[in-house]
């Protein structure tokens, strides 16, 4: 079993347990959560509105996002070892890099992300798209 | 003072004097201006380049009269530089891009104003950079699969080029590189053994003595870049053989390489199994030219079988959108024929697999002291769980003629009749795959579709309806950008996606869309570039080269305001140490202030628009960009986009 995937049975573990109880975090501020969302790299792999890159924060029933506890477990718990090659896996933000309130600050803003996009059949070009795929191949074109 | 210091003092108020009448002189006198201009022997000199130079001992003595003029070069009437490119034509070389370099002055001026039709066949390509020569010329091989020539300044030269020369060798990419050679003048710009430098990652050179030596070295190294393993090769051709007269030495004919392919015993062997097979299937990688690539379309077509391709991943490969190519009605194939697959994928195809693998080992030639890393020992297999295909070390194109021609001969009607029914149910089977894998992947791409900043996923899926209709090639590496062509895009063309910089290079994109879109301007096509900003500022001067010679490039900025990969990977690293995750951004991205892109466009001639943050505008503005491309004038749309 590798590290990870033993981080990733503990962490689900915990996320069951967190799951029960009342929220005992304060609510963050979602506007100042988005500047930190920006300044601590977020973006970078979430998109700005939390719907490109690694991992969609949108659209997801993930049990991470569902409870500011489990986010926090989720931030300290991440990747806690130096990397031997680069990476671009979701990193670790410890506690002293994003202390608690700034976090449950991008928490609150990550709570405001929707899903925004059209479903494909009303995107004319998706239509197009399709179309084109089942159009029969011509030689030189 | 010295008696020495003395006359430099004395030679240098004279000679500075000479350069303040030097104008008036030059006015009047104008038939003696090429020899006043011409450098003798002695009188070349390295002070050339400083601003106020001193005089060198010749000069001096020249200017206290104490010796005349040395003898100027005589008229030459058929210098050897109109015989080197009376072989480039020969050969079928479009393009010589060079920045210019005194060290191949001589072939420069030949190019130019050699031959009936000058400056054609090669026409000569300006850059601002030789990476951007180097670059243009892997773009132009890659989507044509044939070389033409970067131009380099000798050691100087070589060294600017030194990374885009080393990636075209990790790609296998044909070209010719020849690097002026100047003994004597500025003897930094000289070397004994001036290929020596990238002779670790050039395929072959040669540094010919003598103009015989030069044309059959040239002719050489076209049939080095174009044979298996293909790659870059230099030819250092000093001035002296570029000036000298030729006389009536002949230009001796080109003749092709010769490159060995299956016997006609191999070959009837395999049709037989390909004929017979119940199912076969053909998995195509990377061709070396475009004929090798409608050669497989016609093996596929005649055995109906399945296949594979390479050709959302580079250039070369098999038509993506074929009615063969995908996985076929079943995938219980009998007979697997690859042709330039790897081993890896040789590995996976099941016991009975004859390919057709020409030797690419990049260890194997000349590559001086790197080594690749050795893969780390996997736990043996278990007997015969899997039989590792047999692997024929012969150029697989140069294989499929007689392939094809045995097939022919072998078919019976019967089985042409038994081939038509399974090509049919086959191509059924990949229509149906095809287009259910789009229906998935636009369900994934849709996220983000009205964000801002722009999705990486819209750009690609707003093209595609505007360009399928046209004839394109994405020139430009995908995967910074997020590849959304592979899925949404129809790869029919062995220049549909020339793939990415081959050793991982950035600063590549740039240069190599120029250069296929050297290719395009000749053939009526159009070059899509999904450029990405820390790719366009290493040599951004290709946006010049664009305009200068109306290439139809439309550039698309993939434009994040920063190198974000590495952006990523330091986040990733502050994080595992624990602190200063928002100090990440340092030296990982371009703020402070933002690049405009328009601007910059248009300070080097091309036309463009941006910075877009709305989604919404962009299918406007990529009509305003074909059209535009279209007319041959490059242009670029600044696009602000999400990272990845
Ligand atoms: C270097 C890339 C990277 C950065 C930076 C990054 N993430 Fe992630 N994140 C990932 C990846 C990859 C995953 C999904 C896989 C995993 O769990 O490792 C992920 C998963 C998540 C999840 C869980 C999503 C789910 O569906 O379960 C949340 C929430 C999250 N990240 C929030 C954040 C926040 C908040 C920040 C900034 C403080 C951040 N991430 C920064 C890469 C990144
Ligand atoms: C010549 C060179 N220098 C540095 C790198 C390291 N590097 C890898 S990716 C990257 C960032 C590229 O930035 P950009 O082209 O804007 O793409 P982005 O990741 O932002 O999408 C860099 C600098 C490299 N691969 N090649
Ligand atoms: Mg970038």
């Amino acid at each position: 079993m590798t590290l990870s995937s033993k981080l990733a049975i503990v962490f689900l573990a915990l996320a069951a347990a967190f799951a029960g109880g009342a929220s005992a975090q304060t609510a963050g501020d979602p506007a100042r959560g988005k500047t930190l969302y920006f300044d601590h790299g977020c973006y970078g792999c979430h998109g700005y509105q939390g719907q490109t890159g690694a991992r969609n924060l949108v659209g997801t029933n993930s049990p991470i996002i569902a409870k500011p506890e489990v986010f926090l477990f989720f931030l300290r718990q991440r990747g806690n070892f130096l990397p031997m090659i680069p990476s671009t896996a979701m990193p670790r933000f410890s506690e002293k890099a994003l202390p608690d309130p700034q976090a449950l600050d991008i928490y609150a803003y990550i709570k405001t992300f929707k899903l925004d996009a059209p479903d494909v059949a009303s995107i004319p070009v998706m239509g197009q798209i399709e179309a084109s795929a089942a159009r029969a191949y011509q030689a030189g074109r | 003072m010295s008696n020495d210091a003395g006359a430099r003092e004395l030679g240098r108020r004279a000679f500075l004097k000479g350069a303040a009448t030097g104008t008036a002189a030059m006015a009047t006198a104008a038939p003696g201006l090429a020899e006043a201009r011409a450098r003798t022997d002695e009188a070349a000199a390295p002070e050339a380049a400083v601003a106020a130079p001193p005089p060198n001992a010749s000069q001096i003595a020249r200017e206290l009269s104490a010796s005349p003029p040395a003898s100027l070069t005589p008229l030459v009437t058929r210098p050897g530089s109109d015989l080197m490119v009376e072989v480039l034509k020969q050969m079928g070389v479009e393009f010589a891009a060079a920045n210019p370099g005194s060290s191949f002055e001589a072939l420069q001026e030949s190019i130019v104003n050699y031959g009936d039709k000058p400056n054609t066949m090669p026409e000569f390509i300006t850059c601002l950079h030789e990476e951007t020569a180097v670059d243009m010329a892997s773009g132009y091989g890659r989507a044509e699969g044939k070389p033409m020539v970067a131009l380099l300044h000798g050691t100087l030269g070589l060294q600017h080029a030194a990374m885009a020369i080393y990636q075209a060798y990790y790609g296998g990419t044909p070209m010719l590189i020849i690097a002026g050679r100047d003994d004597g003048f500025i003897q930094a710009h000289t070397a004994d053994d001036m290929a020596a430098m990238v002779r670790s990652f050039t395929k072959w050179d040669a540094h010919p003595k003598t103009l015989p030596e030069a044309l059959a070295a040239l002719q050489e190294g076209y049939r080095q870049a174009t044979t298996a393993p293909t790659g870059p090769v230099v030819v250092v051709l000093d001035t002296e053989v570029q000036k000298e007269e030729a006389g009536d030495f002949a230009v001796p004919a080109y003749r092709p390489p010769v490159i060995a392919g299956l016997d006609a015993a191999a070959a009837r062997r395999l049709a037989e199994r390909l004929i017979n097979a119940k199912n076969p299937r053909i998995n195509v990688g990377r061709l070396r030219t475009p004929q090798g690539v409608r050669q497989a379309v016609q093996l596929a077509e005649l055995i109906g079988a399945s296949t594979s391709s390479q050709a959302t991943v580079g250039p070369m490969s098999f038509p993506n959108r074929h009615a063969s190519c995908g996985p076929g009605a079943a995938t219980d194939y009998d007979f697997t024929l690859g042709l330039e697959i790897g081993p890896a994928d040789v590995a996976l195809m099941g016991p009975t697999i004859a390919s057709i693998a020409a030797t690419r080992d990049k260890m194997g030639v000349a590559f001086g002291g790197l080594r690749a890393k050795p893969s780390p020992p996997t736990a043996p297999l278990a007997p015969m769980a899997v039989k590792i295909g047999e692997t024929i070390g012969l150029d697989a194109e140069a294989s499929l003629p007689g392939l094809i021609a045995a097939v022919q001969i072998l078919l019976t009607a019967e089985r042409r009749d038994a081939i038509a029914k399974r090509a049919a149910l086959t191509a059924a089977a990949n229509r149906k795959a095809n287009v259910e894998g789009v229906r998935k992947a636009l369900t994934v791409k849709r996220t983000g579709w009205n964000s801002s900043p722009v999705s990486l996923a819209r750009i690609y899926a707003e093209l595609w309806p505007l360009i399928e209709n046209e004839d394109w090639c994405l020139a430009s590496p995908s995967v910074l950008s997020g590849s959304h062509h592979r899925e949404l895009w129809a790869h029919n063309k062995p220049y549909s996606y020339l793939g990415l910089p081959p050793a991982g290079g950035i600063g590549y994109g740039a240069g190599a869309c120029a250069g296929a879109g050297l290719a395009a301007r000749e053939r009526g096509r159009i070059i899509i570039n999904i450029q990405t900003d820390g790719d366009m500022n290493y040599a951004p001067g290709a946006l010049w080269t664009e305009a200068h010679h109306g290439l139809p490039v439309l550039s698309i900025m993939h434009n994040n305001r920063a190198w974000h990969q590495e952006l990523m990977f330091l986040t990733f690293m502050a994080g595992a140490r624990g602190r200063g995750t928002d100090r990440a951004h340092i030296g990982s991205t371009l703020r402070n202030p933002f690049i405009d892109y328009r601007k910059m466009a248009e300070a080097y001639g091309v036309a463009g628009e941006g910075p877009i943050e709305d989604p919404a505008l962009l299918r406007a503005a990529f009509k305003r960009g074909i059209a535009s491309v279209k007319a041959g004038r490059p242009y670029l749309i600044d696009v602000i986009t999400q990272p990845r």
